[in-house]
């Protein structure tokens, strides 16, 4: 057996490059849409500062052994330290623009000539307001930015229902394309917390994140705690949204691979609820008695499900949605041969680390766990064509699949990836920046 | 959608069918939200209270002794060792073996025409669990004025049975310090010494050749209560 290692540095390369080649795609994409090059932009730079972020935590982590239950950091260790401040401002802006992508996908919702310059302008503005209020009041209020997720996600309910029940009326089968985007961009964002919807509905996340504060001596603001409540909620209700609409349309059209990933997390939210209410009284040991560690096999449960969705899946679907809705130029041959790459790198990744985290668990010896990767590989590169002409050849846009649903799309002749890549790579460098200098001048911790 | 509709950020969220099941998934989403917004408050204003206050507690114990005697007549110059088996104390249930004290007492009397016995006791140190280097503990005590001899050996770590007041943020980990298991156990020996001395230090016919020695073992055994100080 191995000893069970945390999944963030895996997180921060899987993440760091795909958002990069994502990056580089679209730069090379001449003849794609301005809508397509915002979007793939925004995908592509949500990856480089989760990427960015994780490999802070990953510093965290190894530097300082500060990483506790539910991958989070204590900040009795390492609160003030260059690596803490950059991680939860990198991990602000990344919110930022999770925040703003369903306005600009599938569709682009205000579709003015002013969306773009709104998109980069709040994403500057927010990260300045978010870093100089973190810094000023030491991240008590860290997680307020929660808040701003909630216009998103009642677009995003509200087109899933509306685009689903038009599909189900009409059997238009071309629909489909969109609530399953929708669905999926959810998951994206909400995953983690979705995996949590029988805790939130029983109302005893609080407790986990009381004990979390008491452990790893947080001082969080009513606002934070707010945030992170508002974030939890939004997940559980969206994967109950997503699961009634799926068993509807499972019923009405028969069941799709999106309706078994939906009623797959369904499940893995509502084990996770029994379990989370199995282990209450080491919960609460924190407060009322002492602090007690969590039973193993919890932890490996929590490694499988919530941790894989967060650091391992959700760069997979974001690639899934990048491809399959020709978001990225994949019909171009200079484009396809690192697309492949890509794509067999993270599938490769992704099951080697699964491939690990079994073997944590299971005493399986490591000729056999080697001969198990040998096979993985097999598979995929016997298959590689396969694979990825499967994801690039269904591939169609949102406005090839349902062009009367399409808005006029606007042209922008500045809306290219330079001026993103800029503004974005602006924002990363001031946040690492303001990070050394106020960890340097030890306004912090 | 009829073609004839026009295409609106308006008719990409919502439809006339989809209108009531959006406006039922935003209304759950509010009642949940406000339901557990009031737990996550209680809980913050419950956690802000646990992290930057430490309550102080009130500490007592309730105190039972077990007593255990042995008369030991020694030869002059003899030394005995003598043994008393903590298992054979029969602690009450919620009690923890606190100290042991000894007294060591000789037979003769203290008065002009007595010359005191020169009487020795050592608590040897063993596999009995308790505080050999506490400085409460005394393990050795001599004596040759026919008083007694006190000796303690102190069992649970800083157990004095005097009450206090002490710092914690709940009652367990107020408790947590007098909850520990295992302290007592084995064996306490005690090595006793005896050098008699004669009156005036003459003994024509012999006759004070050895000393009764009466040793009386008193195992304190205590049951700690705490009271939050409003």
């Amino acid at each position: 057996m191995v000893e069970i290692e945390s999944m963030v540095p895996i997180a921060a390369v899987v993440d760091l490059v795909l958002g990069i080649a994502t990056l580089s795609i679209i730069s090379r994409s001449q003849g794609a849409s301005a809508n397509n090059k915002i979007v793939g932009c925004i995908l592509g730079w949500i990856l480089v500062f989760l990427g960015l972020s994780y490999i802070m935590t990953s510093i965290l982590e190894f530097r300082y052994g500060a990483l506790a239950d539910f991958s989070a950091v204590d900040r009795d260790k390492v609160g003030g330290t260059f690596a803490f401040t950059a991680k939860n401002l990198l991990l602000s802006s990344a919110y930022m623009l999770m925040v703003l992508l369903p306005f600009f996908f599938p569709f682009r919702l205000i579709n003015r000539d002013w969306d773009l310059w709104f998109l980069l302008a709040s994403v500057c503005v927010a990260s300045a307001v978010f870093t100089a209020m973190h810094l000023m009041t030491n991240f008590e209020h860290f997680q307020v930015e929660n808040f701003l997720f909630i216009p998103g996600y009642v677009v995003l309910i509200s087109m899933y229902i509306r685009f689903i029940t038009t599909e189900v009326r009409d059997s238009d089968e071309r629909l489909r394309k969109i609530s399953v985007v929708v669905g999926l961009v959810l998951i994206g964002i909400h995953g983690e917390t979705m995996t949590y919807w029988l805790s939130q509905v029983l109302s005893i996340n609080d407790l986990f994140f009381q004990r979390q504060s008491i452990q790893n001596g947080l001082s969080l603001s009513a606002a934070a705690w707010g945030g992170i409540n508002t974030r939890l909620t939004l997940g559980a209700t969206a994967m109950l949204v997503l699961c009634a609409g799926e068993a509807w349309r499972s019923f009405k059209l028969g069941l799709s691979p999106f309706g078994v990933l939906t009623f797959v997390i369904f499940i893995i939210g509502f084990v996770a609820g029994l379990a989370d209410v199995a282990v209450l009284d080491v919960v609460r040991s924190c407060y009322e008695t002492q602090c007690e560690a969590f039973p193993v096999a919890y932890t490996i449960w929590y490694d499988f499900t919530s941790e894989a969705l967060v650091y391992l899946y959700t760069p997979i679907l974001f690639m899934f949605i990048l491809l399959h809705y020709d978001i990225v130029d994949t019909k171009r041959d200079e484009n396809r041969w690192l697309i492949r790459i890509i794509v067999i790198l993270m599938l490769l990744i992704v099951s080697s680390t699964i491939l690990e985290l079994i073997q944590s668990f299971l005493p399986i010896p490591d000729m056999i766990s080697s001969a198990a990767l040998a096979i993985v590989v097999g598979i995929f590169i016997g298959w590689e064509e396969r694979i990825v002409n499967s994801l690039i050849d269904d591939s169609a846009s949102i406005q090839e699949t349902v062009p009367d649903f399409a808005l006029p799309e606007i042209e922008h002749d500045f809306a290219s990836p330079r001026l993103f890549n800029l503004v974005f790579g602006g924002v990363t460098v001031f946040i690492l920046i303001v990070s050394l200098l106020f960890t340097g001048l030890g306004v912090l911790g | 959608m009829s073609s004839d509709e026009a295409i609106t950020s308006r008719s990409l969220l919502l439809t006339r069918e989809s209108r009531v099941p959006t406006a039922v998934a935003l209304l759950v989403t509010v009642v949940m939200m406000t339901v557990t917004m009031v737990d996550f408050v209680g809980d913050l204003q419950a956690t802000d209270t646990f992290t930057s206050e430490t309550p102080e507690w009130a500490l007592t114990f309730e105190v039972q002794t077990y007593t255990t005697q042995a008369v030991e007549t020694l030869q002059d110059d003899e030394t005995r060792i003598l043994e008393f088996d903590m298992a054979e104390v029969t602690i009450p249930e919620g009690y923890a073996m606190g100290s042991i004290n000894v007294t060591i007492t000789s037979e003769e009397e203290e008065g002009f025409s007595v010359q005191c016995d020169s009487v020795s006791g050592d608590l040897i140190e063993n596999g009995l669990t308790a505080q050999w280097n506490s400085p409460v503990s005394n393990l050795s005590g001599q004596d040759s004025s026919c008083q007694p001899i006190e000796l303690a050996l102190q069992v649970y770590p800083d157990f004095d049975g005097r009450s206090a007041t002490i710092s914690a943020s709940n009652e367990y980990q107020a408790m947590q310090h007098w909850l520990e298991e295992g302290w007592g156990d084995g064996v306490l020996l005690l090595e006793l010494d005896v050098d008699v001395n004669s009156p005036l230090g003459i003994d024509p016919i012999g006759q004070d050749t050895d000393e009764e020695i009466t040793v009386d073992v008193t195992v304190v055994m205590f049951k700690a209560n705490i009271s939050l100080i409003e």
